[in-house]
């Protein structure tokens, strides 16, 4: 994962309100948040990215830790709101308005993303073939490069629990794929920063 | 396919940062976010520190009360727990201020209060006071009890051993007794 220069300092000015140091933060990781929830399939991700944004201004000043944990706290926090999107979602069905706008823009971004849209097809039909919590494990791992214990904090799960659920994926994922074996999908995930059975923090 | 392939592929199809013109603004909100934020902290954190200091004065008033009481240099009297027992509706108010100043004097002279008579029994406590016998009848009795018990048995609250010599109906209580209906004056 790439680190922003001087994380602290940019901190501190991001606390100020200065311009550039938001903009430091913001395209380091809006990026990868935004993939994060557009794998999740939230329905307006870049509306969630901003709440998580917001919020992320609200409590900066009560959030210390390095840049790790801070890119943990972004991605919980990113977690959170999709979840809670969800739930208002689920006990709100769509108006008629939202659908007929979200038409229009698919068609007119239907060229610039014909090429990509089949990609994206073919992966979210194999990420979909995992359980819920399997996928967010998982592309937590990918997009925020989060260590088991952070992903349990912000599952609300215990770090067993978390390396179960990860190694449950990459199994399936492997069949799915028709990979070798498990050691050579272990080997991948550690190769991509990500330690499985033998991390301890 | 191979998983390492495919987790580079879930990575570059979904990570793409936002449009230039949605980032710009982005940027912009969080900046005036933060500034906004920034200029509110200090009014919160004065109102906040207003609010504990009123708690913290508040708490040591309650502390130090506590302490007198412990200490023994305030005591704690309540005349009108036994006061509620009376009732007022029964009474002039020139006798219910008389039995209030009868009752405080028992209480600050470290005696206790006979316990009150029911509600609405002003006209039998006064023919108990003039020596009448309590019937306790209602609507529906027959005629032949009314009259006057007191020579058949002891009225309620009498000891066997001891007929007529007071009205205590509570076992433990040290009080004098009330003067029994069978005692004549």
């Amino acid at each position: 994962m790439e680190k922003i220069r001087d994380f602290e300092t940019t901190l501190k000015a991001a606390l100020r309100g200065e311009e550039q140091a938001w903009a430091s933060i913001y395209n380091e990781y809006a990026p990868k948040v935004l993939g994060y929830l557009r794998a999740r399939m939230a329905p307006d991700p870049e509306d969630l990215l901003s709440e998580t944004l917001m919020q992320v201004v609200r409590d900066l000043a009560r959030f210390k830790g390095n840049e790790d944990a801070f890119r943990s706290w972004l991605f919980t926090v990113a977690h959170h709101r999709m979840l809670d999107d969800a739930r208002y979602r689920a006990r709100r069905p769509q108006i008629a308005a939202d659908e007929e706008a979200l038409a229009g823009e698919a068609a007119g971004n239907a060229e610039t993303e014909a090429i990509d849209s089949l990609t994206e097809q073919e992966i979210q039909t194999i990420l979909a073939r995992l359980p819920d919590e399997q996928q967010t494990v998982l592309l937590l791992r990918v997009f925020a490069g989060m260590t088991a214990p952070q992903i349990a904090e912000a599952m609300g799960k215990t770090v067993g629990a978390v390396k179960a659920l990860q190694h449950r994926a990459s199994q399936r994922l492997r069949q799915v794929l028709g990979d070798p074996g498990s050691e050579e999908a272990e080997r991948v995930f550690s190769l991509r920063g990500v330690a499985m059975h033998t991390e301890t923090t | 396919m191979k998983l390492e392939a495919f987790l580079d592929s879930v990575q570059g199809a979904y990570q793409r940062a936002p449009a230039e013109d949605v980032a710009r603004a982005h940027i912009a909100a969080l900046a005036e976010a933060a500034r906004s934020i920034r200029s509110e902290a200090p009014a919160a954190f004065r109102k906040r520190r207003l609010v504990l200091a009123i708690a913290a004065a508040f708490a040591a008033v309650l502390t130090l009360l506590a302490g007198l009481a412990f200490a023994g240099v305030i005591t704690w009297h309540d005349p009108f727990g036994s006061l509620l027992r009376i009732n007022p509706s029964s009474q002039t108010q020139s006798s219910f201020w008389r039995e209030f100043e009868h009752r405080y004097a028992i209480v600050n002279s470290g005696g206790s209060i006979p316990k009150a008579p029911v509600p609405n029994s002003g006209s039998v406590n006064q023919a108990r006071q003039n020596g009448e016998a309590d019937h306790g009848h209602q609507h529906g009795d027959r005629p032949e009890h009314h009259g006057d018990h007191a020579n058949q048995k002891p009225p309620h609250g009498d000891s066997p051993d001891n007929p007529g010599g007071g009205n205590c109906q509570i076992p433990n209580d040290v009080s004098p007794c009330l003067p029994s209906p069978t005692q004549q004056p």
